[in-house]
């Protein structure tokens, strides 16, 4: 059987594929354990450029048809991804804080914080 | 609305989860000097997911686990029990040692040598005054010799005595401490890692103290039991208190001897069979068998009492048994306070009614010699006649046995300690690496956790721009 020309998705269906892959980048950050929680963050890292890759897909003329969907599509998708960055930074910035609170020492002269040196093992590990 | 405050809520729920995460692996960096302290993991559950039901699923802290492993913890109180038991008989010992010379040189052995020394002087002029005196003296100083190590034993014996009484409050204030903590767990509602840190602290201070039996209940609660496993130290929130009896049974054995010392149960029960390690192990071990063996107990006359006996009847019986040289009958060197088998040593003395000339050194014969008995005396201590024997030795045999025993079991305490003590690092070094807190793991996997974040939210960022850039090139009508 003669297979027919590849249909180029539409930009309403590369806008859904990018949701799709958002959608899972979310529950990546909210649904794993922290012994698993950096190989989550790098899934979620990866399913992340996969929806900037279906971004970028969108071809340039949109149909009017689809304009409406496309839009609030769109806006959808930046508030969604705006909140997935400020869980992400807020979480940064706790990761830091307490790095700081724990290890630090005390500050540099130009104020950036000096966390301690790794004190000698007492135990066989590696 | 309801769809949208139901994530919001699951995010903030997943967010607070994770804040639980990192709080744990600071109490763990706090914590990581604290003695017994053992590093805790967070725990992660799946919260239900039916959003017809308003439940939007995501995860919430579940119990925090310990990485405490109790194997390791056993094998640790194991060494600090067989430590604890070699350190005490190892300083008891050291001090006994140094009353038996195994040179020779000092102490009973040295007197004793001399005394034969002086009796072979003597056999080889019978009638020298100088040697006679010197005959003397040396047999005085043997019996303050035999005086003096007999008083320092008795000495010995009444400071292991003050150090078994003080032990035993320490392993009382100790179960009670235990049975304190066991309280304080079971009427708490979740498990506390400080208060499981002190429980640990302390059952550890116990295994020094004497060997236990620990396990643990459901409840978190440990029960210690005494030794192999018979009495009861600690069940639950009840402590079984130990008693030391200094007093003896009461059964009946050689007058005037120490007794040996009883510990008894909460019930009045002797459980001293029960205990074989730790400091209260290595003391009774000194107290009632080193001790007890040389200076001799209810049962038995020790071999310091057996051996100035022994020394004292044989001289006795062959100066008796002799004549001076004016054939008068000899009389006897010794004497002793022959009440108790048991207090020989400590009264033995020079008879106070010998004179130089009262020194027979004539056997009577036949055929009479001049120096015959005292040549027999100097022969003494290596004789082999069954007669001057003791237990199937030579008397200087069994004095010198009695140094080489006492030095043995210092060597061998003092080499068990080291043994053990090089065990019982190992033992906490493999209970670090299972409970212990890596602050360089801890921080590492912080660091990981916090590039992760930071990674997502580039890409976040490029999402926004992208989006942004689209909506101005589709403009909404």
């Amino acid at each position: 059987m003669a297979v027919g020309p590849q249909s180029i998705p539409s930009p309403l269906e590369q806008c859904k594929a990018a949701e799709a892959k958002l959608s899972r980048a979310r529950d990546l950050l909210s649904e794993s354990n922290p012994e698993t929680l950096a190989e989550a963050l790098e899934e979620c890292r990866i399913e992340l450029l996969s929806a900037v890759e279906f971004l970028r897909g969108i071809p340039g003329p949109v149909s009017s048809a689809e304009k409406e969907a496309v839009a609030s599509l769109l806006l959808r998708l930046r508030s969604q991804a705006r909140a997935i960055g400020v869980h992400a930074r807020h979480t940064s910035n706790f990761c830091q804080g307490w790095l700081q609170r724990a290890l630090g020492t005390g500050y540099t002269e130009s104020g950036l914080p000096v966390l301690a040196e790794a004190g000698p093992r007492s135990s066989f590990e590696g | 609305m309801g769809g949208l405050l139901g994530s919001l809520e699951s995010s903030i729920g997943a967010f607070l989860t994770y804040e639980n995460a990192i709080a744990v692996t600071q109490n763990n960096v706090s914590n990581a000097s604290t003695p017994g302290y053992s590093s805790q993991t967070a725990t992660f559950e799946s919260m239900p997911f039916a959003p017809g039901q308003g439940l939007q699923g995501g995860v919430q802290a579940g119990p925090t686990l310990s990485t405490d492993n109790f194997y390791a913890d056993q094998a640790v109180r194991a060494q600090l029990s067989y430590q604890g038991n070699y350190a005490a008989q190892s300083t008891a010992l050291s001090s006994i040692q140094g009353l038996f010379d195994v040179n020779g040189q000092t102490g009973v052995l040295g007197a004793l040598n001399s005394l034969f020394q002086s009796f072979s002087a003597w056999s080889a002029s019978p009638d020298t005054p100088s040697a006679e005196q010197a005959v003397l003296n040396s047999a005085q100083a043997l019996a303050q010799s035999f005086q003096s190590t007999a008083n320092t034993l008795s000495q010995i014996t009444t400071g292991a005595n003050q150090q078994i009484g003080s032990t035993v409050q320490q392993i009382n204030s100790l179960a009670a401490q235990i049975a304190a903590d066991n309280q304080q767990i079971r009427s708490g509602s979740q498990r506390d890692p400080g208060l499981e840190a002190n429980l640990n602290n302390a059952l550890n201070s116990l295994s020094q103290l004497t060997d236990t039996t620990v396990t643990f209940n459901s409840d978190g609660t440990a029960t210690v039991l005494l030794g192999s496993g018979q009495a009861p130290l600690v069940i639950g929130t009840q402590q079984y208190t130990l008693q030391a009896n200094f007093s003896g049974s009461g059964s009946s054995g050689n007058a005037g001897a120490v007794p040996d010392v009883q510990i008894l149960d909460s019930n009045g029960q002797d459980v001293t069979g029960q205990i074989s390690q730790g400091t209260l192990g290595g003391l009774l071990a000194v107290r009632n068998g080193t001790l007890a063996s040389l200076q001799g107990n209810a049962t038995q006359q020790g071999s310091l009492n057996q051996l100035a006996q022994q020394v004292a009847d044989d001289v006795n019986s062959i100066l008796t048994s002799a004549q001076t040289s004016t054939g008068a009958k000899g009389v006897a060197l010794f004497t002793y306070n022959n009440a108790s088998p048991v207090g020989i040593a400590q009264t033995l003395a020079l008879n106070p009614n010998i004179t130089p000339d009262a020194l027979a050194a004539a056997s009577p014969g036949p055929p009479p010699v001049a120096n015959g008995a005292a040549l027999e005396l100097a022969n003494l201590g290596n004789s082999t006649d069954p007669a001057f024997e003791i237990n199937g030795q030579t008397i200087l045999q069994f004095a010198s046995g009695i140094a080489t025993q006492v030095g043995q079991q210092t060597s061998d305490a003092e080499s068990n300690q080291t043994l053990h003590t090089t065990l019982l690092s190992q033992a906490q070094a493999v209970q670090t690496q299972i409970s212990g807190v890596s602050l360089d793991a801890q921080a590492a996997q912080i660091t990981i956790l916090q590039k992760g974040y930071d990674a997502i939210g580039k890409v976040v960022s490029v999402i926004d721009d992208l989006t942004s850039t689209l909506l101005n090139m589709v403009p909404s009508s």
